[in-house]
């Protein structure tokens, strides 16, 4: 019993131990901010008490130890600095380790634990006068009303004025916002003899307090945010215009034409607001339980239920109607309106944010980059997009690759980066978005960029293409996924394991979904991940070919045409003209090599692929089906063509086509040299 | 050979009597329609729908290099799995199940094999009863095979 508990409060620890993580890095870029600071300390003190509390004593004890030393922080005895957040996190390693291990009597270990703990108190012991703050100082007293304070800066292009654009407007629509002070530049404005009115020679700072979020300023400068530079950073909570150093340095740069500095509004700021966080009263809020715990092989049961009431709904329904009965009928169509909504529930409840799986790649471009001694910012955009539980378990290892490429490989040095005149700062950007019905996720690197062709030079010595084949630039970028082809010469430790480009597409085309890269020398590198939903039911348009019945993932269809054969009695090198287009194509029928391709009636499927339209030629179409697709199992995966199966409610079976694939496979073999 | 081996289920192929260790067999059905898969090997026949899970099915008389199929009424198919997961299931298709019997663990000798067994090279050993020697397949190896 003991054990249950146990491993419930392991399972909750490493909940507390992410949070953790997730606070110190947000800690890391500003240190400033109490509400964090909290926030780690509530996770270690029920860490520490969990531990005591569940016989992982030691764990509890070196927390303890940590907790004092943000104690100190939180009561304003101890400054925030790199070398306190280098320590936690190396803690919060340690901590993970204890909760792996449990308590332990070996003596290194008992020792290395000691040390660990004397690092730790070392911060707790030092010296606090000389980092407290001048409390005595008279500050006024910021209210925190839920509004927050920005600097923002307006430096529009000088051609702005000819788009018709004023920039007063934008000013005007800070104004309506909330509270705002404006310091306006005018000093690059020329004499009058050179002055041209359609120039624009003056730039804004603007102090705003509002309620609104970061968000809706962004989009007050929606229209002009290629012809202006637009920066925005957050002061500080409540209205710090109140507060009288600001007004005062406001008042100084309006007069002295020099830009605020956000870090010095951000100081005057934090002392007026240091005051009411001590006189902050202990709340107790309302305690609600707005969510579970639930293991996820329950809902792996759950969504596989599911999906056989979705695939016996089918059969009711087949049988309903060759029955004819109408009270049948209605009862099946109700269980079909029930089934469905049943499957959409059961869907979204194994959906989970991507934002919880990138904690560990930002800690892990944190570690990295030290490592490395390159600076990386890591920003992600998108991390609220919700997937599948089990495509975001597999999307770990091929993002971990791409990260670590970008880190190893793409981002430069800081001095090469100055050198070619770039900010030493790198960026790793981690974009997603909905598509339709399918998420994609870009990973962009503003490093150095690949050249295409040292990739094709490279695939040419290798074997992989005829050197005399002309490639489009696409096509040059994706033979960076063909087997065999890495372009690092030397195997590094970060990255460039023994595994390729191609390990990252296999594993992504396990999830039915597909990668892609593109690069500008100089500029950087972006990998697209284009990945389905759901893994599981697809709706599908059910054809024929040969004998065979398919599923081709409606998703990708774009249109349907009957053809006759004569207009394929002149087709050239597979391509047919339809509505004065040109349009390549794929006989199924020669493809999956059937014994004989009827050349009776037959229909052209036009799917999407990536840029263009690629027609599928099969015998006939049977119609829309909503299907559940079952795994092939181990010993058909090396058939690329078809991604799975699925049983149809008479219980034969139809292959679900992967048509990414299969044209890839097909456009493939076009120029790829035999062995 | 293997001590712990305690029952083992065998089938003809082309009149020889072969073998699969009992533990790695789960089901037993009568050979039936097969859904053709495309661009897979020869001997891969297709995949069939049972209760639910879709199962590729071998002809292991084709493995083996047997030149004359015919399907009769006794033509089977063992649904074996090595590794006891459902994603490694397969259906091996043979000429007729024979029986399941209770073997001792020094029945079993080395196999001797004379002739062609096409792509099935490794066996567990044979055992000789009643002037009739069969032949246990390992079925580790013959799934590798089918995997390439």
């Amino acid at each position: 019993m003991i054990d249950k508990f146990k491993a419930k409060f392991v399972e909750e620890s490493n909940d507390n131990v992410h949070d953790l993580e997730e606070a110190l890095l947000l800690l890391e870029k500003d240190t400033g901010n109490m509400e964090i600071i909290e926030r780690i300390f509530r996770a270690m003190h029920s860490l520490k008490g969990g531990g005591a509390m569940f016989g992982f004593n030691q764990l509890s004890e070196f927390t303890h130890h940590l907790e004092t030393v943000f104690d100190l922080v939180r009561t304003n005895k101890l400054v925030i600095n790199d070398g306190i957040i280098s320590m936690t996190f190396e803690s919060i390693d340690h901590i993970k380790h204890m909760l792996e291990v449990g308590d332990v009597d070996d003596a290194s270990e008992l020792a290395t634990q000691a040390e660990f703990i004397k690092r730790v108190q070392h911060y707790s012991n030092t010296d606090s006068e000389a980092s407290q703050p001048a409390a005595n100082e008279p500050v006024a007293v910021v209210k925190d009303d839920g509004s927050k304070t920005y600097l923002i800066g307006v430096k529009p292009n000088e051609d702005i004025l000819r788009n018709g654009t004023n920039p007063f407007y934008l000013i005007d629509d800070l104004h309506a916002m909330g509270q705002a002070r404006v310091v306006a530049f005018a000093d690059k404005v020329p004499v009058l003899a050179s002055f041209s009115p359609i120039t624009s020679y003056c730039n804004w700072q603007v102090v705003l307090n509002t309620s609104e979020s970061v968000n809706d300023i962004k989009d007050v400068f929606i229209f002009v945010e290629d012809e202006c530079e637009i920066t925005i950073d957050e002061l500080g909570k409540g209205n710090l215009l109140e507060v009288p150093a600001i007004s005062t340095m406001i008042d100084e740069s309006s007069n002295s034409q020099t830009a605020l500095v956000k870090a010095e509004l951000i100081k005057a700021g934090a002392i007026a607001s240091e005051k009411k966080e001590t006189k902050k009263k202990v709340q107790l809020k309302e305690h609600k339980i707005s969510s579970i715990r639930v293991n996820s092989t329950k809902i792996d049961e759950l969504v596989n239920l599911v999906s056989e009431l979705v695939t016996i709904q089918a059969q009711l329904n087949l049988f309903a109607e060759n029955d004819g009965n109408p009270a049948v009928l209605s009862l099946a169509e109700n269980i079909q309106k029930l089934s469905r909504q049943l499957r959409d529930n059961a869907f979204s409840i194994s959906l989970i944010p991507l934002q919880s799986e990138l904690m560990r790649f930002q800690r892990l471009v944190r570690d990295l980059s030290k490592e490395l001694d390159k600076d990386i910012d890591f920003v992600i955009e998108g991390g609220d997009i919700e997937l599948d539980k089990n495509i975001i378990e597999h999307l770990t290892d091929p993002l971990l690759h791409i990260i670590r490429n970008s880190v190893d490989h793409g981002i430069e040095m800081p001095d090469e980066r100055v050198k070619n005149g770039k900010s030493p700062k790198g960026t790793i950007l981690f974009k997603a978005y909905y598509s339709g019905a399918s998420v994609i996720v870009e990973v962009t690197d503003d490093g150095k960029g690949i050249d295409p062709e040292f990739i094709k030079k490279k695939a040419i010595a290798k074997g992989l293409i005829d050197a005399n084949v002309e490639l489009s630039r696409k096509e040059i970028f994706d033979l960076v996924f063909l087997s065999g082809f890495s372009t690092k010469e030397q195997v590094t430790d970060v990255s460039g394991r023994g595994v390729g480009m191609d390990v990252v597409k296999k594993k992504i085309g396990e999830i039915r979904g597909e990668v892609s890269l593109d690069s500008e020398i100089g500029k950087g590198t972006t990998l697209t991940l284009e990945l389905p939903m759901t893994l599981s039911i697809i709706d599908g348009l059910l054809v024929k070919v040969f004998k065979n019945q398919y599923v081709i993932p409606i998703a990708n269809i774009e249109k349907i045409f009957a053809m006759d054969g004569v207009s394929f009695g002149k087709t050239f090198n597979h391509v047919v003209n339809i509505e004065d287009q040109q349009y390549p194509f794929i006989d199924l029928r020669e493809t999956f090599e059937t014994e004989a391709p009827n050349k009776g009636t037959e229909q052209l499927i036009l799917v999407k692929y990536e840029d263009r339209k690629v027609g599928l030629l099969v015998d006939q179409v049977i119609g829309e089906f909503q299907t559940v697709v079952k795994p092939m199992g181990r010993f058909l995966k090396k058939q690329e063509n078809v991604s799975g199966a699925s049983i149809m409610g008479d219980g034969t079976i139809a292959m679900v086509i992967d048509t990414n694939r299969l044209i890839h496979n097909n456009a493939i073999k076009k120029y790829r040299t035999k062995n | 050979m293997k001590e712990q081996m305690s029952s083992i289920i065998s089938f003809f192929i082309n009149k020889e009597v072969f073998a699969f260790d009992t533990l790695k067999v789960r089901n037993i059905l009568e050979f039936d329609k097969v859904t053709w898969v495309p661009n897979t090997k020869e001997y891969l026949l297709g995949v069939i729908n049972l209760h639910g899970n879709i199962i590729p099915i071998a002809d292991l008389r084709m493995m083996m290099g047997v030149e004359n199929i015919e399907n009769a009424q006794d033509t089977a198919v063992i649904v074996v799995s090595d590794d006891d997961k459902n994603e490694s299931l397969i259906g091996l298709v043979v000429d007729g199940v024979k029986e399941v019997f209770d073997v001792e663990g020094d029945e079993i000798k080395e196999s001797v094999i004379n002739g062609n067994t096409g792509l099935v090279h490794s066996f567990t050993g044979s055992i000789h009863r009643n002037d009739e020697f069969i032949h246990i397949i390992e079925l580790g190896e013959l799934v590798q095979e089918i995997e390439k």
